[in-house]
């Protein structure tokens, strides 16, 4: 029916006592009472615990994440500031295993660092132990001249204790600033004589493996921090290592090989491009060959690790060669390593090393386990 | 400059900042009495009420609107943000509507057009329907945080609120005989059902797990105050504060009814009749 016709109507209609006004007027507002009627089971039901999908504002990214999911992950950067109490902190040795959310920032920061800062802290309070506990966040400040030490303990206790604060010179934070991809800050002086810091505002978000896969710029909401963060501590590393050894160097001898298993357990392709270890001047990664009846070894430029694959890194074929070595390797030494992966960054190696002749033994006990339970490196 | 508060996402300091609108706003609203006063005249007795009355109502729009709760609930504070509403939407709507001359009340009669809409609008279940959607509607977060950040946006929300107010309080506070049958048990019925209205928006804010709204969560903090508990907050003043108001509205209404009820024993009386005015539609 004509909605004019509706009004006209009801129009006419008043004016006849109570009991058909009432019955005009009912149905004049049905249209409203409808429209309430509809918006409010959708808010009520928006209740507790479902407000923070309603408020969400990232999108969800392919690995069911709400933070920016980096095309190139960032290895964890390795390097030593004073903390808030002037100790070193050796940020690698000291998160490590940890989920660690990286922060540049500086304590009179008027916006982005306050509200980072405490809606990190709020979602934190909220979350399991399990959380908490394997969750660092590690903020750096950018303005050491007017941050001191004790400023900035003041200033993160407000937030949470567990806050780690750490300060260097300008140089050292912009060195790691560019380390890891991030532009450098910009002081801007203001009248008066004082000045503000423009920086980059994304938290980086370093898995418990030592890789940022993930960025929260600012805008990130509480909701999906809480979504992100018990995914983040508990997600296992794309690549695991297992059964790494070193196989024992022959006398006065300045090289040996690094094997090991590599599991691919995502759904991306990856490869070790590159490997490091304290104990070797040199590392290379090397295949072995057959060519003319001879075996030969030869550098290659990395090692692919298939999706779902399980690669390993044994004598006969692809392996790693320690060369150089910084001093002597008995057995029952560890070995500590690190490969560079295409997609995965860094990851950590710990290897013991094994009498040569061992190794048959090593190896058959690699075939019939193939997955590896027993020993993990790394 | 900003002409009317809305969120800029800069540090909160408490240094003064002018919002010229907002003294347009109430400076127009004053004027416009000004000139109503004039017109419909009055008995001097009535009048001290009615201006002081209507001034309350000036005072609570103005602090709601102006520096610092204004500052405050548009871009920094839930809590700030709740209190403006209720004061624009519980507090200064009975105030200025009780601060209307009746004769501009019974001067509607010769507004036809006019009298006919009002009429429509401030139908008990008409006002009640309007006010509960515009009080949910921006209170959701995709048109609070859209709006919140311009201040034509932020204009919108305070004007809505100030219009659903009038409209919801009209009913019962505008002396007109527009509902000879708005006994006085309606009358507390009506402002009972509101504050029954009100719980699914408390539930909302207090026990939602996380900030609903960005323009809060994402605003440089105010000493320290957390979003979340912000938010909270703000759920605790609408059940409570609105809550009391309401509730000291039905306690007037009912001291009212039950001084009248004593005065004549045993009769069923509607609310008396207020002279001068008449009803230019009904027979």
């Amino acid at each position: 029916m004509d909605r004019s016709r509706l009004v006209a109507t009801s129009v006419a209609r008043r004016g006849r006592g109570p009991a058909p006004c009432l019955r005009a007027a009912a149905r004049r507002a049905l249209p409203i009472l409808v429209l309430v009627a509809l918006v409010l089971p959708s808010v009520a039901g928006c209740g507790a615990g479902d407000a923070g999908e309603f408020a969400a504002s990232g999108s969800a990214s392919e690995g069911g994440l709400r933070g920016v999911v980096l095309e190139q992950p960032i290895p964890k950067p390795d390097f030593t500031l004073l903390d808030t109490e002037g100790r070193p902190f050796d940020f690698l040795a000291e998160t490590e295993g940890y989920l660690t959310l990286l922060f540049f920032g500086y304590t009179y920061c008027p916006d982005i660092c306050p509200v980072h800062l405490a809606n990190l802290a709020e979602v934190l309070r909220g979350m399991p132990w399990e959380v908490q506990s394997r969750t660092r966040v590690v903020f750096v400040t950018l303005d050491p001249a007017r941050d001191t030490p004790e400023r900035i303990r003041k200033w993160l206790d407000a937030f949470n204790r567990e806050f780690i604060g750490l300060r260097g010179t300008q140089e050292e934070v912009a060195a790691i600033m560019n380390s890891i991809g991030l532009p450098p800050a910009v002081f801007e002086e203001l009248p008066g004589g004082d000045y503000t810091v423009g920086h980059a505002s994304q938290v980086i978000a370093f898995s418990p493996d030592g890789v940022a896969r993930v960025i929260y710029p600012f805008g990130i909401r509480q909701a999906d921090w809480a979504h992100d963060l018990p995914k983040l501590v508990r997600a296992e590393p794309s690549i695991v290592v297992r059964r790494a050894f070193v196989a024992q160097p022959i006398a006065d001898g300045d090289r040996t090989a690094l094997y090991l298993t590599l599991e691919n357990r995502s759904s991306e392709p990856d490869e070790v491009i590159a490997a490091r270890s304290e104990v070797a001047g040199r590392v290379e990664l090397h295949t072995q060959i057959e060519r003319d009846g001879r075996v030969t070894m030869l550098p290659i430029a990395g090692v692919p690790l298939p999706p779902g694959a399980s690669v390993r890194l044994a004598p006969g074929g692809d392996h790693i060669m320690l060369l150089e070595l910084t001093g002597p390797l008995v057995a029952g030494d560890t070995v500590r390593a690190e490969l560079e992966l295409r997609r995965g960054g860094r990851i950590p190696v710990a290897a013991e090393v094994r009498p040569y002749g061992e190794l048959e033994r090593v190896l058959a006990e690699d075939a019939r386990d193939p997955v590896g339970a027993g020993r993990e490196g790394g | 400059m900003q002409w009317w508060c809305a969120a800029q996402g800069v540090a909160w300091d408490w240094t003064w900042k002018p919002y010229p609108g907002v003294w347009l706003f109430v400076l127009a609203l004053v004027l416009s009495y000004g000139a109503l006063r004039r017109r419909a005249g009055g008995d001097a007795s009535a009048r001290t009420g009615e201006i002081a009355s209507f001034a309350g109502g000036i005072f609570a729009l103005w602090a709601a609107l102006d520096w610092p709760i204004g500052a405050l609930g548009a871009g920094y504070l839930a809590s700030a943000h709740m209190v403006q509403f209720l004061l624009i939407t519980l507090i200064a709507p009975p105030l200025l509507l009780a601060g209307v001359p009746r004769r501009a009340y019974a001067g509607l009669a010769g507004r036809r057009r006019l009298h006919a809409v009002l009429r429509w609008l401030t139908h008990p279940l008409i006002a009640l329907p309007i006010f509960n959607a515009v009080m949910i509607s921006t209170h959701l977060p995709a048109v609070n945080d859209s709006l919140m950040v311009s201040q034509l946006g932020s204009f919108a929300i305070d004007f809505a609120w100030l219009a659903s107010g009038l409209v919801f309080w009209w009913p019962l506070v505008a002396p007109v005989p527009e509902r000879p049958w708005m006994h006085e048990l309606l009358k507390i019925g009506y402002l009972t059902v509101q504050t029954i209205m009100g719980i699914p928006l408390f539930f909302y804010l207090t026990f939602s797990r996380f900030p609903v709204y960005s323009v809060f969560e994402l605003a440089p903090r105010v000493h320290g105050i957390g979003a979340h508990a912000d938010q909270q907050v703000a759920g605790l003043i609408m059940k409570i504060v609105g809550g009391l108001i309401l509730m000291g509205a039905v306690t007037v209404i009912f001291l009212r009814w039950s001084r009248r009820e004593e005065e004549a024993p045993g009769l069923a009386r509607r609310p008396e009749s207020r002279g001068d005015v008449t009803d230019p539609v009904s027979p």
